[in-house]
């Protein structure tokens, strides 16, 4: 019967493919850093200019892509009418108060 | 260069970002005078722009200038994996709820958090739930901020002894109090009279004075260290191999970051971004949907060059200041050290210093927007004035942010220990709290007013249970050593265990209760009946 608001579509699409990229994130940086990181004992861990390399390549390596990754996100993101004010409605407590005292 | 030039110096910049501060305050308040006093006083009138919602919306407290680099300079460079989810923070914290709470917000014609959950499903003890959690989660973060504001202004005041790395005064001398005292009148002050937009403004501002003072400082720090490589190498000396491992050095031999809490984390930013309520706020209060998108790229590219170097500066500043025994002042301090032997540098080190003042400033000011709307809006409004004027509740408004700011104060008078410990438990408890029933409002028709307070409170008494008991049970040897820490089920934070229990319990409730009334859902998620029209064109 309803006519569901096509923002609420988009929006939970979108909600979706963030939770995606997340979880993705997520798993290649907490796995990665398990893997070159915590397995190994400290005292073989490379410095690469100063940097470990698990930081080079599971932290600043995947930070970069989720840059980059969040302006083609904003790209793909919909526009959409986010409505009206309801200004006049009852349960604006406010709204009413401020017309009698002003 | 004597001590106390360089504090004159940084005491200058720093009376400078109060004056602008408050003239932003002023500034506001002409704006909000226009429209609706409580919706512009509280929520600037829905007008957010995308710089000031991709910069203020997402946790940016004190704790990123004093807490986190304390954490650095003690552990190394296991903080980078302690931080890495502000990677995924601009994606998750505009795009997984902000379109839909900025929409639902409108049709409900919510100012406040709990105004939100209340109307969204018909529940005034929802709202009242909410108007708790938000006043207690949120309480604990003011105090916290109110210390680091103190030790900022005590760092950069003449003669507090600011270069001595002796510590044994301690911190509750003549100086911190006089701090705290300029803090607490200023930031109550500017916040009280602008409201709402002088939160943000002067948030903004102080988002980009940050930005500014870490680049300073970076270049400085590293060279002061010799460059990258040997500071980093000289860090190790000091401490031990550990400073480079996943896992963290630690001087008394703990695990600062196990596994089990490194995945932890990557949940701790990224939902405790969506569920703090003056993120939300802000989300509400945005112009439109365009600013939503905007504010991801502009936070993302914001996040890289914040973090990413202060974690630099702060693992070279254990190689240029190697013993501090009061990790928290690590900032204040390598500003001050650094410039000291620059023309010019008492000024240059009075910039840098405003950072975290900024931070700081920002986050109590926000946080008192919030904190009084609670009281103003969702207590004495609803409850027990509801035929309130508006002189009145204008009185009501300044009351409230006066009285948390001295309660904030007088709380600081012993202050607490850790305060990136207090931030962690906060953000954890906001987001147990809200983020399932945020969803649940925004994405679900079936979900009921019992599923959402079930949800919210399940989450909330998780996180607070798992706090109680951490605190009275034996150190686990994991995570930061604090006495202010939880029981970490199973090595993972509480934070995984309050949203599983949300939303076990938001699903589980709302199937077991009665489905909400047609009209309720229609209103929240169908397309209004003229957008049919619209529709068929597009």
């Amino acid at each position: 019967m309803h006519q569901e608001d096509p923002v609420v579509k988009t929006a939970r699409r979108e909600a979706l493919a963030a939770l995606a990229l997340w979880i993705l994130a997520m798993t290649y940086t907490v796995g990665y850093c398990y893997l070159y990181g915590y397995r190994l004992p400290p005292d073989e861990i490379r410095l690469i200019v100063g940097v470990p390399d698990w930081v080079l390549w599971g932290i600043v390596a995947p930070w970069t892509v989720c840059t980059l990754a969040a302006a083609a996100f904003a790209r793909f993101l919909s526009d959409a009418d986010l409505g009206q004010e309801l200004d006049d409605a009852g349960d604006d407590l406010f709204g009413e108060k401020e017309s009698r005292d002003e | 260069m004597s001590e106390s030039s360089s504090g004159a110096g940084s005491l200058v910049a720093l009376l400078v970002f109060v004056v602008a501060s408050v003239w932003l305050g002023a500034v506001a308040q002409r704006i909000v005078k226009r429209g609706s006093f409580l919706r512009g006083y509280f929520l600037g009138n829905r007008g957010l722009g995308a710089w000031a919602l991709a910069l203020t919306a997402t946790v940016q407290s004190g704790g990123t200038f004093m807490g986190f680099p304390s954490l650095v300079y003690s552990h190394g460079w296991s903080l980078t994996l302690w931080i890495a989810s502000y990677m995924m923070v601009p994606i998750t914290g505009f795009a997984m709820i902000g379109k839909r709470l900025a929409q639902l917000s409108r049709r409900t014609g919510a100012i406040t958090l709990p105004d939100l959950f209340r109307e969204r499903f018909a529940s005034p003890a929802l709202g009242v739930l909410t108007l708790i959690l938000v006043l207690f989660f949120m309480c604990f973060m003011m105090v916290a901020q109110f210390k680091a504001g103190a030790i900022v202004m005590k760092v950069a005041w003449p003669g507090s002894g600011a270069l001595t790395l002796d510590e044994a005064a301690g911190d509750l001398d003549y100086y911190y109090y006089l701090g705290l005292t300029i803090f607490a009148l200023t930031v109550v002050g500017y916040t009280a009279i602008g409201g709402f937009l002088a939160a943000v403004w002067t948030d903004l501002f102080q988002s980009v004075m940050m930005l500014v003072g870490v680049m300073i400082l970076l270049p400085l720090v590293v060279g002061a260290a010799g460059g990258l490589e040997q500071g980093s190498r000289i860090a190790v000396e000091q401490t031990g191999p550990g400073f480079l491992s996943p896992a963290g050095y630690s001087a008394d031999g703990r695990t600062f970051l196990p596994l089990g809490l490194a995945f932890s984390f990557f949940f701790v930013w990224v939902y405790a971004g969506m569920g703090s309520p003056a993120g939300m706020v802000r989300v509400m209060a945005s112009k439109n949907s365009a600013t939503i998108r905007k504010s991801i790229v502009l936070l993302a590219v914001y996040n890289m060059l914040i973090y990413l170097p202060l974690i630099v500066i702060c693992i070279c500043g254990r190689a240029v200041i190697p013993d501090l025994a009061k990790t928290d002042e690590i900032i204040p301090r390598l500003a001050l050290h650094t410039t000291s032997s620059l023309p010019g540098g008492s000024l240059l080190a009075g910039l840098i210093l405003t950072a975290p003042f900024g931070a700081v400033m920002a986050t109590v000011s926000s946080y008192l927007v919030v904190i009084a709307s609670g009281l103003v809006r969702d207590l004495y409004q609803r409850f027990l004035h509801p035929d309130a004027s508006l002189a009145q509740i204008k009185r009501m408004t300044y009351a409230a942010m006066i009285l948390v700011g001295v309660v904030a104060f007088v709380a600081n008078l012993r202050p607490v220990a850790y305060l990136q410990a207090l931030v962690v438990f906060s953000g954890s408890g906001g987001a147990a709290a809200f983020v399932v029933p945020a969803a649940m409002a925004a994405y679900w028709r079936r979900a009921t007013a019992a599923g959402a307070f079930a949800a919210m409170a399940g989450g909330a008494c998780t996180i607070l249970g798992l706090y109680v008991t951490g605190f009275l049970s034996a150190d686990p040897g994991i995570g930061q050593a604090t006495v202010f820490r939880p029981y970490f089920l199973l090595g993972l934070d509480p934070i995984l265990w309050g949203l599983l229990v949300s939303l076990v319990a938001g699903i589980v409730v709302s199937w077991l209760t009665a489905p909400p009334t047609p009209e309720l859902v229609s209103r929240m998620f169908d397309a209004p009946p003229a957008a049919g029209e619209c529709l068929v064109q597009a």
